[in-house]
C-alpha cells in the first residue's frame, strides 16, 4: 500500500513537472512569435523611414547635430505604441517567471480561475495555457468567432471573480494574455 | 551708490520671494487635476442583476435583497497622455459579509487589439450607513495611456442586508499634468 501511494505521488509529481516544462515551453513559443512579430514591425518601419528619406532628398546625408527627428506618421505612432505593449508583456513575462512558485497560493488562484472560465457567461474563451506562481498568473486565452475583443474585456473583467490589479492584451486575432495579480499586490511597475 | 546698494537688496529679495513663491507653487510638472464626479454618472453594466436606483442625493444604490449590482463609473479624460496616478471612490457598505469592490481601468485600441489594465479596492464589511468609506486607488500599471484611451471605474454593489442598501456615492480620478 505504502509503494502504491509512493508510486502515486511520484507520477503526481511527474505530472506537475511536465506541466510546468509545458508552460514554460508555450511561454517561450509565444515569445519567439511576438518577437519575430516585432521583428517585422521594425523592418517595415525601416523601409517607410528610408523611401521618406528618399523622398525629401535626405538620402546618403548624414544628420546635422540637434536636426530635429522626423514626427512619427500616425501608422508609426500606432506601431510604437504596439512594441511599447509588447515590451511591456515581455517585461510582465520576465517578472513572472523569476517568481518561485508559492503552491498553496498558486493552485488556489489556478481553480479559482478554471472554475472561472467554465462559467457560462465566460463562454467563447478558451484557455490555453496558465501559469500561476507567487504574486501573478498569467493566462493565454483563444477567443472564438462569436466574441469581439470588446466582448472578451468585459467579460474577463466582470465575470472573472478576481479582485486585484491586472493588465490585458487582447489581438484582432482571437487571442488574449492577462496577467493577474494577487489580491493586496499590484503588477510590477515596468522600467 | 545707495541707490545701486538697495537696488541689489531689492534685487536679493526679490530672488528669495521667488524662490519661496517656486517652493510653495509646484511646478506645472507636478501638477495634477483632480475631478470628483457624483455617483449617479454610473451607469448599470450589460448583463448584471441587481436594481438599480439613482437617488436624489447623487448615489446608485443597489435595491435588491438578492443580487449584486455591476456599475460602470465614467471618467472625463482632459489630460490627453500623461496618464493618472489614482483616485478615490467612496462607499457606504451595509452588507455584513459583501463587499463592494470597484477596480479603476484604463482602456485603448491600438494596432490589431485592445489593451486594459486595472488596479482594484474594496470595502471593508459594515452594516453601518452611516460609515463613508472611501476605496483608495493607485495608477493602474502598466501605464496605457495614449490619445486613444479612456478612463473608468466598474464597480460591484452587494444586494441589500435587512432592508439597508449600499451604496456609491461619488468618486474622483486624479489626472497627472494639466489641461493639454
Amino acid at each position: 500500500m505504502a509503494t502504491l501511494q509512493a508510486e502515486i505521488k511520484r507520477l503526481q509529481g511527474d505530472r506537475t513537472r511536465s506541466e510546468q516544462f509545458s508552460a514554460r515551453t508555450s511561454y517561450e513559443l509565444s515569445s519567439l512569435r511576438s518577437r519575430l512579430a516585432q521583428l517585422d514591425q521594425k523592418q517595415d518601419s525601416i523601409v517607410r523611414d528610408l523611401d521618406r528619406r528618399i523622398a525629401a532628398g535626405l538620402a546618403g546625408s548624414q544628420e546635422a547635430p540637434g536636426e530635429a527627428v522626423p514626427e512619427l506618421t500616425p501608422e508609426e505612432e500606432l506601431e510604437r505604441e504596439a512594441a511599447q505593449t509588447q515590451a511591456q508583456i515581455e517585461f510582465l513575462d520576465r517578472s513572472l517567471f523569476a517568481e518561485r512558485i508559492d503552491p498553496a497560493w498558486a493552485d488556489s488562484a489556478r481553480r479559482a480561475l478554471d472554475e472561472a472560465l467554465q462559467d457560462e457567461k465566460m463562454r467563447g474563451l478558451t484557455l490555453v495555457s496558465q501559469e500561476c506562481r507567487t504574486t501573478l498568473c498569467r493566462l493565454e486565452l483563444h477567443l472564438d468567432s462569436s466574441l469581439s475583443p470588446a466582448q472578451a474585456f468585459h467579460n474577463l473583467a466582470q465575470h472573472s471573480q478576481w479582485w486585484g490589479a491586472g493588465f490585458v492584451r487582447i489581438d484582432e486575432a482571437g487571442s488574449a494574455v492577462v496577467y493577474l495579480a494577487r489580491e493586496g499586490h499590484s503588477l510590477p511597475p515596468s522600467q | 551708490m545707495k541707490a545701486k546698494v538697495l537696488n541689489l537688496a531689492g534685487g536679493a529679495a526679490l530672488a528669495l520671494i521667488a524662490g519661496v513663491v517656486t517652493a510653495i507653487n509646484p511646478s506645472p510638472a507636478h501638477a495634477v487635476d483632480t475631478k470628483n464626479y457624483p455617483g449617479a454618472l454610473c451607469v448599470r453594466t450589460h448583463g448584471s442583476g441587481g436594481t438599480y436606483v439613482n437617488w436624489w442625493a447623487g448615489g446608485i444604490s443597489n435595491d435588491n435583497d438578492n443580487s449584486a449590482l455591476d456599475i460602470t463609473c465614467p471618467v472625463i479624460k482632459d489630460v490627453i497622455t500623461q496618464g493618472i496616478s489614482g483616485g478615490k471612490v467612496r462607499v457606504w457598505d451595509t452588507h455584513y459579509n459583501q463587499d463592494i469592490s470597484c477596480s479603476l481601468f484604463s482602456y485603448r485600441f491600438e494596432t490589431g487589439g485592445h489593451v486594459g489594465s486595472w488596479t482594484t479596492a474594496t470595502s471593508k464589511n459594515s452594516n453601518n450607513t452611516q460609515t463613508l468609506q472611501e476605496l483608495v486607488f493607485g495608477a493602474p500599471v502598466p501605464n496605457t495611456t495614449n490619445s486613444n484611451s479612456h478612463y473608468f471605474y466598474s464597480c460591484r454593489i452587494p444586494p441589500r442586508y435587512q432592508g439597508l442598501a449600499s451604496f456609491v456615492s461619488s468618486y474622483s480620478v486624479i489626472e497627472n499634468g494639466q489641461n493639454e
